[in-house]
């Protein structure tokens, strides 16, 4: 059926199918998909359950194999001595480098079919430090204990565990490859459903390992930042109780 | 005789308030609870003037029942309020300073976290808890400034916008750069239900404000957008046609703006 319809076709679209299946053979293909699912396993790394990615990764390496080809050899004559050069390239080399990392990591490489129960300790503060009572004075809160304080991981939009006390919140985030990486997002409410969030509500945090204590199997690391916080603001009303325009007012 | 008599009252002011911090404890606080007027409280009274009293610590714990109980409270702040010298910042002590900051602030946080208490002020305020407020808003002390600006944006109406409007028609005393945005800020807040007596009063003030200000107005952007953003607001009022309603004349009906500013 493929043969009629090409001789239908005009020449430029014969070369240009040639062209595909010349390139669908080629090893540069089967480089850029292993590449492709190797970029796949990065994007996915921290929330992708890491059997899966691990099958993902394996895969993107043989495909990488398959199109690198395995070896090289060649022999040339320079003033009469031969010379014969065996290049072991593709999967041979990589073979052995992973064989040696297997070898050297293996204790390592076993977490990776673990599912993690691991976890980072975020703490977030209400107070700074250097001056509590003007953060009391300008925000006007004293308990956390009285808002409504949600976290989600930024990049997985996934509800984190909290714990809030009087001047602080605790968030376990699951620990990923990068946890230094990790990014919370925060939102505050004072009930019914006054907003205290601030903007950006992802706080940057201090990352360190959690070095010590009986706890440091589990929270492998630990971090700190200050909570987004902003002001509350009134919901401005006339003398019957309607709303009028809220203004963001910039006193001096 | 004297001393005695003295000590003897002190003893039942404070067994009152024992009795009233126990009488709040057994009923689950409802001895006072059933008060949300804006007579005295003496729970609240009493827990403020601890809070008067106290070092930085005791404010701290004194406040937070303060806010927390703000529909009982906000009346007893209101009074403190009114205490405040109707005179520049600089020149009060620093625990007044101290203590007025605080009080404005407490009142500033719990308009802006609860909704209700909105009205709560309005139903208890008069011309001698806004004055104060007036002279703090255009104060030469920043922190006073914005919590008391930020209080009369959020209650100031009809009924008392007169009293912002006085300041900003009178040259005398002077005012900063700073008060003077900051009073056009509190009249914008609530320049968009003006009715007829104050969309005229608001509009007369502007004119003589820009006539005076003429070519300085340039250097002051802040307020001249203001100014422009007023206009807007009193034009677009619903109640800009409207006279004034008889519940609402009590300040502001008939206000003698060319009348001096008396601190």
């Amino acid at each position: 059926m493929g043969k009629p319809f090409l001789q239908a076709v005009s020449p430029f679209a014969r070369t240009i199918y040639d062209a595909l299946l010349q390139f669908f053979a080629s090893s540069m293909f089967f480089i850029l998909l292993g590449i492709g699912f190797l970029i796949a396993v990065f994007r996915l790394l921290d929330s992708t359950h890491p059997s899966f990615i691990f099958l993902l990764a394996i895969l993107g390496v043989s495909i990488v194999l398959y199109g690198t080809g395995t070896q090289g050899a060649g022999s040339a004559e320079v003033k009469n001595i031969p010379i014969k050069v065996v290049v072991a390239g593709g999967a041979g080399a990589l073979a052995a480098i992973f064989g040696y990392g297997v070898a050297w990591l293996g204790k390592d490489i076993k977490g990776v079919f673990d599912v993690p129960h691991q976890y980072a300790r975020v703490t977030l503060n209400l107070y700074d430090e250097a001056d509590p009572a003007e953060t009391r004075d300008k925000y006007g809160i004293d308990d956390l204990r009285k808002l409504h304080v949600t976290a989600v991981a930024r990049n997985t939009g996934k509800p984190l565990h909290l714990l809030a006390l009087e001047d602080h919140i605790e968030i376990l985030v699951p620990v990923t490859y990068f946890p230094e990486k990790s990014i919370v997002c925060i939102t505050l409410t004072l009930p019914p459903n006054k907003s205290l969030t601030g903007k950006p509500n992802c706080p940057s945090l201090t990352w360190k390992k959690n070095e010590g204590g009986a706890e440091s199997d589990l929270i492998t690391h630990v971090a700190e930042g200050k909570l987004p916080l902003a002001p509350p603001r009134a919901n401005r009303v006339d003398e019957n109780n309607n709303p009028v325009p809220q203004d963001g007012d910039l006193f001096r | 005789m004297k001393l005695r008599l003295l000590m003897s009252l002190k003893e039942v002011s404070l067994s009152r308030t024992v009795l009233a911090v126990l009488a709040s404890a057994f009923m689950g606080g409802s001895a006072y609870a059933l008060d949300t007027a804006c007579g005295r409280n003496e729970l609240m009274a009493t827990t403020v003037s601890v809070a008067k009293a106290g070092n930085a610590a005791i404010r701290v714990a004194t406040f937070k029942t303060l806010t927390e109980n703000w529909q009982y409270s906000l009346p007893e702040l209101m009074r403190e309020i009114e205490k405040i010298k109707q005179t520049a910042a600089s020149t009060w002590d620093k625990a007044d300073l101290e203590w007025n900051i605080a009080v404005t602030s407490a009142v500033k946080n719990i308009l802006a976290a609860y909704d209700q208490s909105i009205p709560l002020f309005r139903k208890c305020d008069d011309d001698a808890v806004i004055k104060p407020l007036v002279w703090a808003a255009r104060g030469d002390n920043r922190d006073m400034r914005l919590s008391a600006a930020n209080v009369l944006a959020n209650v100031v109406d009809n009924t008392t916008i007169c009293f912002v409007l006085h300041h900003l028609y009178q040259s005398r005393p002077e005012l900063s750069d700073d008060g003077r945005a900051n009073l056009l800020g509190i009249t914008r807040a609530m320049a968009s239900y003006a009715y007829l007596e104050t969309t005229a009063a608001i509009e007369e003030v502007i004119k003589k404000l820009q006539r005076e200000l003429g070519e300085r107005i340039k250097q002051l952007p802040q307020a001249a957008a203001l100014m422009v953003n007023i206009l807007a607001r009193t034009a677009a009022s619903q109640n800009r046609s409207t006279a004034l309603p008889e519940g609402l004349q009590r300040y502001c009906k008939g206000y003698k703006y060319d009348a001096p500013l008396a601190e």
